[in-house]
Order: structure tokens, then sequence, then C-alpha cells
């Protein structure tokens, strides 16, 4: 696993809370340095303001000096009172305008220096032309002529004009200082915009990047992984590493697909262990017990399990089986009821009982804590259709288990299966005692049988052929009633023959493996046909036959036989007097072709109808020649094709034998085997 | 004709088949001899001309045997296992005439080298038939080896 990084131990809470405070922080960074800017161009403004007032003011000033200058040149030259006008409203004006002045420069010393120094200069030079005018008006002219010829006053004003332009001057290079440092802020506020703007994109790159990271990623993760696992794949390890709420909810999604993951297996193993015990094999019903015993413990995974069937005749446990090596130590022993309470208890009520210490009931006896060291215990109930008939006992010997819910509902579905595997393989192996010796003592029969059939065959023959030997060799030497004797016995050691071959032949249908080719019945019919000539001519019997049949997948021979027992019984069982009509054809049924032969013979009862397909059976027409057993094999025949083979039945009107075999070209339900001929 | 008529060798433990046998040859009016055995280590001694047929002439091998299945001693099948992997009687033929019908009988018979099988007819006319056809086939039409 790799080490957590320190980011990454940090709650989800705190993780968000720092992304966007990387976000926020320099938003406000960029907000003050704007607003730094923003008061800055204020104050650049207001000093705009403040120079243009100063420029007014300084104007005037000046306009007021040369008002003086000119009402006075006015006044001295013209000696009319009018010109002192300006001079008057002027020098009445100078006082507000300089004090204006000087407020507005009183933070700085300097330029109120000079604005003082200004003011000095002016107020000297209207007291100079106050007293120049006041001697001009007691008559004295000369000295404002001289005044006006020395130029002093034009001196004066230039001098004050240079004063009021340095005083400007300098408040203009305040002024552009200022505009200066504003331009460099707002440039300064230009860049950083952007630097601001390039950085939140950055910022929120990375933001984004590490809540990918951090949050949506594992989110993403968590939600695939969940989505995987609900599509049926096993859960692996979710690979969120962090600390925060989402590594805690990965592993707990981890524990909670284990524990599913744990409870399909289970329940898989649960499904494929239910055919397992159920399987009966050689080892019987001892065989499934030892099963149940083994895959409930493992399943569990407890240290003994115990297969306990309660047995009513003598009321005690019997040990069917235990799991692992307590199996032999254990298997078919005996243990008494007052020792296992809690078994019992789960016997008598059907419902599982779980002790999770033994330990803590002392008071009591108990067999599977005394003698085989239980620490735990859960006994679950084998439910037969009659109650509960055994119990299936876990145990904990080397430590105190809990048994969960999970656990007790686990093995209950579990006993309810080995119940029935249990029931299934009693009644089996009773059933198979039963049909064991039935069908060995059945299968000895017919090897006798058919041995013996064959042993009598021989001698049979032999009878036929000596008396036919007497019969040909010793012509003549035998008097009329002696050859007739002769006959008989050669009949009947033929008759027998015949009757054994037919024996031998049922025995062997279906043992030797015949041949399926596609047969036309047609053609068989022909040979059949040719087969009875003689009988037919001799009976003067009629034989219709069908212009067309479908071709059948059969082997050739047993058609034959079919069809020439049939025919041959037709002919045979005819009424007196009515010479035979046999017809043999085809009809098709609603999803069969069955073929069929008729006659119209003297019929057979609706009661023995049943019985003509046993051997040997011949429904008491002794007469007949036959050995009765040509029907059992066309059935025999007919059944090894999956056929149906059926009569219909009129007394005295006639018999009609119906059957059906494979059509070739749909083999389905063939269960012969399937063999073209080589060639 | 001026060659010996090789003999036909009837192999039968029932001394009524015996019997029977030979006279059905008999009544065919087969020309060739008929030599009857009990058993099939009775017809082995015939054709190693030791035993109670020590006296035969070593060249008298039959054109023929007539071999039944089910015999003591040595039945049909052993005798055959024994004779055929002899070169000197390989090249006789064997007909088995007997009473089974088990398919596996009639295909070990061939497997062990029998040249043809037919079942007991049960009646002495045909029997008789059997035999004539049976001479007709082996003894006149069927070439064997002429030997040293």
């Amino acid at each position: 696993m790799r080490a957590p990084l320190p980011f990454s131990r940090l709650s989800v809470h705190r993780k968000v809370i720092l992304i966007l405070a990387f976000i926020v922080l320099p938003v406000v960074g960029m907000m003050v340095l704007y607003l730094n800017t923003l008061r800055q161009s204020l104050a650049v403004q207001e000093e705009v303001d403040r120079l243009l007032e100063i420029q007014v003011q300084t104007a005037s000033i000046l306009a007021m000096v040369v008002d003086v200058q000119d009402g006075f040149r006015g006044f001295v030259l013209v000696r009319n009172e009018k010109f002192l006008e300006p001079f008057y409203t002027a020098e009445g004006a100078f006082d507000p305008a300089i004090s204006k002045l000087k407020q507005m420069v009183r933070d700085d010393h300097e330029q109120l220096q000079r604005a003082s120094q200004i003011e000095a200069r002016v107020r000297a030079l209207l007291q100079r032309k106050k007293r120049l005018i006041d001697a001009v008006r007691l008559g004295d002219l000369r000295p404002a002529l001289e005044h006006i010829e020395s130029g002093e006053g034009p001196n004066a004003l230039i001098a004050i004009r240079e004063d009021l332009r340095n005083f400007e001057n300098i408040e203009k290079q305040h002024l552009s200082a200022q505009r200066a440092r504003a331009e460099r802020l707002a440039l300064v506020t230009q860049y950083g915009l952007v630097g601001v703007v390039i950085g939140i994109l950055v910022l929120w790159w990375l933001a984004s990047l590490l809540l990918a990271k951090t949050i949506t990623g594992p989110l993403a993760t968590l939600t695939a992984t969940a989505q995987e696992f609900g599509s049926g794949r096993p859960g692996a390890r979710i690979p969120v590493f962090s600390t925060d709420e989402l590594g805690r909810l990965a592993r707990t999604m981890e524990e909670m697909q284990a524990r599913i993951s744990r409870h399909i297996s289970q329940m898989e193993a649960f499904h494929a262990i239910g055919q397992d015990i159920s399987t009966i094999g050689p080892d019987g019903l001892e065989g499934v017990l030892k099963r149940i015993a083994e895959t409930a413990g493992s399943m569990l995974s407890v240290d003994l399990c115990l297969v306990l069937l309660w047995d009513e005749t003598i009321g005690c446990w019997k040990v069917g089986a235990a799991s692992g090596h307590w199996h032999d130590l254990l298997c078919r022993s005996v243990l008494i009821r007052e020792e296992t309470p809690i078994s019992f208890k789960a016997l008598t009520t059907g419902r599982p009982q779980v002790v999770d210490d033994l330990e803590a009931r002392p008071e009591e006896v108990l067999q599977i804590r005394d003698r085989l060291g239980g620490k735990s215990l859960l006994a679950v109930p084998l439910m037969g259709p009659k109650g509960a008939f055994g119990v299936l006992a876990f145990a904990s010997t080397n430590e105190k288990r809990v048994f969960t819910d999970w656990d007790v509902r686990l093995s209950q579905q579990f006993a309810n299966q080995a119940a029935i595997a249990i029931l299934n393989a009693r009644l089996y192996e009773a059933a198979q005692q039963r049909g064991a010796g039935l069908q060995n003592r059945l299968e000895e029969l017919e090897r006798y049988a058919v041995n013996m059939a064959h042993d009598l065959k021989g001698p049979a023959r032999r009878m036929a052929e000596l008396a036919s030997l007497l019969q040909v060799d010793y012509k003549g030497r035998f008097d009329e009633r002696s050859d007739r004797y002769l006959g008989w016995i050669r009949e009947t050691g033929q008759q027998l023959m015949a009757r054994i071959e037919e024996v031998l032949r049922l025995a062997r249908l279906g043992t030797v493996r015949e041949t399926i080719e596609p047969v036309d019945p047609a053609e068989v019919v022909r040979e059949v046909i040719r087969g009875c000539a003689s009988h037919i001519e001799r009976l003067g019997a009629q034989v219709r036959v069908v212009d067309w049949f479908p071709k059948l997948a059969c082997n050739r021979v047993h058609l034959f036989q079919v069809l020439d027992n049939l025919v041959r019984n037709a002919l045979k069982f005819s009424v007196d007097g009515r010479p035979p009509d046999v017809e043999i054809g085809v009809v098709k049924q609603t999803n069969e072709t069955v073929l069929f032969v008729r006659d119209n013979g003297i019929g057979i009862p609706s009661s023995e109808q049943e019985r003509i397909f046993k051997p040997f059976e011949r429904l008491g027409h002794k007469d007949v020649p036959g050995t009765g057993i040509g029907l059992a094999i066309v059935k025999k025949i007919i059944e090894l094709y999956q056929g149906r083979v059926w009569v219909e039945s009129e007394p005295e009107k006639g018999t009609t034998f119906f059957f059906t075999l494979p059509l070739y070209g749909d083999l389905t339900g063939v269960s012969v085997r399937q063999e073209r001929a080589g060639s | 004709m001026d060659r010996r008529r090789k003999p036909i060798l009837v192999v039968e433990d029932d001394p009524a088949d015996r019997e029977m046998i030979a006279l059905a040859f008999k009544r065919a009016e087969v020309a060739s001899p008929v030599v009857t055995v009990e058993d099939g280590q009775e017809a082995l001694d015939y054709l190693q001309a030791q035993g109670r047929f020590w006296e035969r002439h070593p060249e008298d091998l039959p054109a023929v045997i007539v071999l039944d299945l089910d015999m003591p001693r040595m039945d049909g099948f052993e005798f055959l296992r024994l004779v055929k992997p002899t070169p000197d009687l390989a090249a006789i033929p064997v007909v088995v005439l007997t009473t089974s019908e088990f398919d596996k009988d009639l295909s070990q018979s061939y497997a062990l080298g029998a040249k043809s099988c037919i079942t007991k007819p049960g009646d002495f006319e045909r029997l008789v038939e059997v035999a004539r056809a049976v001479h007709e086939h082996w003894c006149e039409i069927n070439q064997v080896p002429k030997g040293k």
C-alpha cells in the first residue's frame, strides 16, 4: 500500500476549505490592489482640481496687480478719480484671494512661504501706490511721475508675475509627480489584474485537479467498483487509499463487498453442495451422510459437524456421520437424549438452537461439551415429512464462537437440503436392496431360460430328423399307422424347434445391435407375401396392398418380422368358410404415420386385447397352429424404436393391427444405435 | 477317376447325429468316403494320423471337415484354433454344422477360419440336401493345394 500524502490525511471538509481558500485569497488580494489604485487616481483628480483652483487664484491675483498698475497710471496721467475704481476693486479682492491661496497650500511649507512673499510684494506695491496717489491728490505730481518714469511699477509687476509663475510651476510639478505615480499604479493594477486572472485560472485548474484526485476521482472509482460489483464481478481491492471520509467509505465498501462475496460464494457452494450431497454414489446412504457432515462443517468452518439421526425405536441418537477425524471415532455410536438437551430441543421444536458459550451451563450434563470439548454449539433440525428426524450439530471445539444470524439461516437451509438428500438416499437404498435381488433373479431366470431353450433345440431337432429318417429310409417297411405316428413325431419335434427358435429370437431382440437403414415397406411386404404365397393360395385369400408407403428408418429384418407375423396372423385366424381378406396399408394420423394390417377374421374380444401381446397367450385357439409368441416379438421390435403397436377389433368382423416406426429422414426419437450399412 | 477320392471328415459327438449325417451323405450318393469321429481330439488324431488312426495313409487328408460346435473333450472352436495355424491343415475347408443359431457362435466360427456355417435342418430329407450340397461344393468344385 502507498503511504498516504499529507494532504490526503485531511478530511474531505478541510480539503474543500483549503481548495476554496486557494482561489479566494488571490481574489481578495486583487481587490485590495484595485481599491488602492482607485484611491490613488481619486487623489490625483483632487490634486488636479486644486491646481486649477490655484491657477485661477494666481491669475486673478496677477489680474489685480495689472489693474492696480493700470489704474494708478491712468489716475496719474489724467488725474481722474474714475481710473482708481479698478485699483480699489483689486485691492479689495486681493485679501480673499491671497488668503485662499495660502489656505490651499497650507500643508506645503515652501509654497506657503512663497505665497507670503507674493503677498508681501503685492502689499508693498499697493502701499507705495497709495502713498503716491495721496501725494497726487495733494497736488504733488512729481513723485508719481518719477515713479512711472523709473519703471518701478512694471518691474514690480514682472517680479510678482515671476513669483506667481514659480508658485504655479511648483504646483504643476507636484501634480505631474502625482500623476506619474497614479499611472504607475494603474499599470501595476493592469498587469496585476491579468496576473491574478491567470493565477486564478491556474489555481482553478490545480484545484480541479486536486478535487478530482482527492474527491471526484475516488468517488468515480467507488462508483465504478460498485457498478462492477453490481454487475456480478467479484470485488477487488478498491484503489482509494486516503484516510478521509472517502477512504473510510472505500474500506467500508470493501468490507461490504467481501461480505457479499462471501455470502455469494457460500450460496454457490451451498447450491453445489446441494447437488453433491444429493448424489447417491456407490457408497449409498453412508456416503451421503459423510458428505453432508464434511461439507456442512467446512461451510460454516466449524471444528466438528455431527449428523445426528434420532432413532425412534430405542429413543436415542445415532451418529450418522461426523466431519474430519471425528468420523471414525463417532460414526454409528449412540448418544443419549439426556446428554444432548440442545440437539434434542432442536429436534422437538423443529427450530435451530444456538449456545454461544457451553461452559456457561455448568449445571447440565452436555456430551458435546464434556466428551467432545465443544465450546459453542449450533443445532439445526433435519426436517422430514413427519417432523424432524435428526439434527445437524455444529460445534466449535477450539474457541468460543458466536453463530451469526447468517450462520443460522445458512445452516438451516443446508439442513433442509441435507434432509431431502438423506430421505432420498434411504428410499433409494431400500428400493435398491429390494430391486437388486429381484433384478438378479430375473436376469438369472432369463439366462437359464435361454440356455435351456438352446439345449432343448438339439434333441427336438434330432427327434424330428430321426423320425423323418425313418420315414424316408424305411419307406414301405412300416404300416400306414406307424408311418402316421412317425409323421406326428417329426411334426412335434419340428414344432418344438420352431417354438424354441422363436423364444431365442425374442430373447435376442435388443441385445444384438441392429443396423438401421432406409427401408421401403413395399419391398418388405412383397417379400412377406412371397413367403406366404402357398398359404395364400391354399386358403384362397385375398391380400391387398396400398400403392405407396413412406420409407422407414429401421432394420429391414425387424420390419420383415413385424409384417410377417401380422400377415400370418391375419391369414391364420380366419372365419370358417370365409376366405381371408387381408389389407396392408398406411394412414396418416395427427402427427404420425401409422402402418396397419387388417383382416376379416374372427376378431379379438376387447377384454383379451391387452393379453395378446404377451408371450404364449393364444386366446384359447388351440386348434390354430402357432407358437403364441409372434405378437410379443412384434411388440418388442416396435418398442425398440420407441414406436407403438395397438389393435382394433370386432369379434367375427375382423381385426386391424396398427404400428408406428420412425420415418426415414425423421430419425428423432430413435434410441436404437444408428449405423448405416457399411456398403 | 484315377486319383483317390479324399474322404469327408464328420466331427459330431452325438451318435444319432453322427449316424444320420453319415447316412445323409450316403443317401446323397456321395462318391467320397465319409469318416466320422466323436470330437475335436479324435479329429485331430485323424488329421495327424495318430491314436487309433495311426495306420491312416499320411496323404489321405479329408477334402472337407464337417464340424459340430458343442462337443465334450474338445469343442469345435478349440479344434479350429488348433488346426488353422497348422500350415498343412489350414487349407482343408471346415463346414460348421450346428444347432446353434447364436450370432456370436457363427461369427466366432468364421473368425477362427470356418469356411461355411450351416444350421442343422430338423428334417432328414433336408439333411440329405445339405450333404449333397456340401459334397458338391467342397469335394467337386472347390480346389485345394495338391500338396507334396
